[in-house]
């Protein structure tokens, strides 16, 4: 997934030009946040029902649910500008939170402190997440 | 039976007062998952800050584990927290000490 993933057309608009395994990572990791909120099985799930930083964070019940709602509907957003071929900025930002959102809550399953402890195959999948949201800001930046 | 309402307006208006002087801070916390490029463009956007500003934060967090990025009344300490939050970075508010 190198090369220009995402460019910023003269009316505003952001083309995303990802391949079909582009299409279907992206999907999956957006389709996964708004699984993790319901099904309490998700792997995602504790993650994102846990407090953000246990040992900084107030214990906040409101505060959790209005988190975890956000993050559904951010999702939902994102969920309707997969496979469209322009994006307003809204629906690219929706989309690079939302991955940013699942990235975090996929390292997190991963229970590891560094880089170093992940797998061959969870470091493929994190580096994707990265790939794609370097990409995504660059052209969000402009 | 009898209800007694000690509480005097003075008393209400003196513990919002102390309340509206407190000071809080939103606090981001280092990941090492998550790329600079990224940190940068989310501080920009919902901070409002310049992309040096951002970059300094962004560094501040890489080096030290954390930053602060923001101080001033809790409701708007809440509102960044949460937005940064939204975006997918470690961020929690503190009061400061």
């Amino acid at each position: 997934m190198a090369g220009r993933l995402f460019i910023r057309r003269r009316d505003g608009l952001i083309e995303p030009r990802l391949s079909e395994r582009g299409w279907i990572f992206i999907e999956h990791a957006i389709t996964h946040v708004g699984a993790a909120e319901h099904d309490a099985d998700h792997p995602w799930h504790a993650a994102m029902h846990g407090r953000i930083a246990p040992e900084e964070e107030h214990d906040d019940p409101l505060r959790l649910f209005e988190r975890q709602s956000a993050y559904a509907s951010q999702a939902d957003i994102a969920r309707e500008a997969l496979r469209l071929e322009r994006w307003s900025e809204t629906q690219a930002w929706s989309v690079f939170a939302t991955l940013q959102v699942s990235l975090r809550l996929f390292s997190a399953s991963c229970e590891v402190s560094s880089p170093s402890e992940l797998t061959a195959e969870q470091r493929d999948t994190i580096e994707s997440f990265q790939v794609i949201l370097d990409r995504l800001a660059e052209v969000l930046a402009t | 039976m009898e209800v007694s309402l000690t509480t005097t307006w003075t008393d209400i208006e003196t513990i919002s007062t102390v309340e509206a002087e407190a000071v809080w801070k939103v606090v981001v916390h280092d990941d090492p998952f998550t790329l600079m490029s990224v940190v940068v463009l989310i501080f920009r956007k919902v901070l409002g800050y310049s992309e040096g500003r951002a970059q300094q934060l962004m560094l501040q967090v890489h080096h030290e584990g954390k930053s602060v990025v923001w101080s001033g009344n809790r409701e708007q300490a809440e509102y960044y927290c949460v937005r940064l939050q939204h975006h997918g970075l470690i961020a929690t508010v503190e009061q400061d000490q």
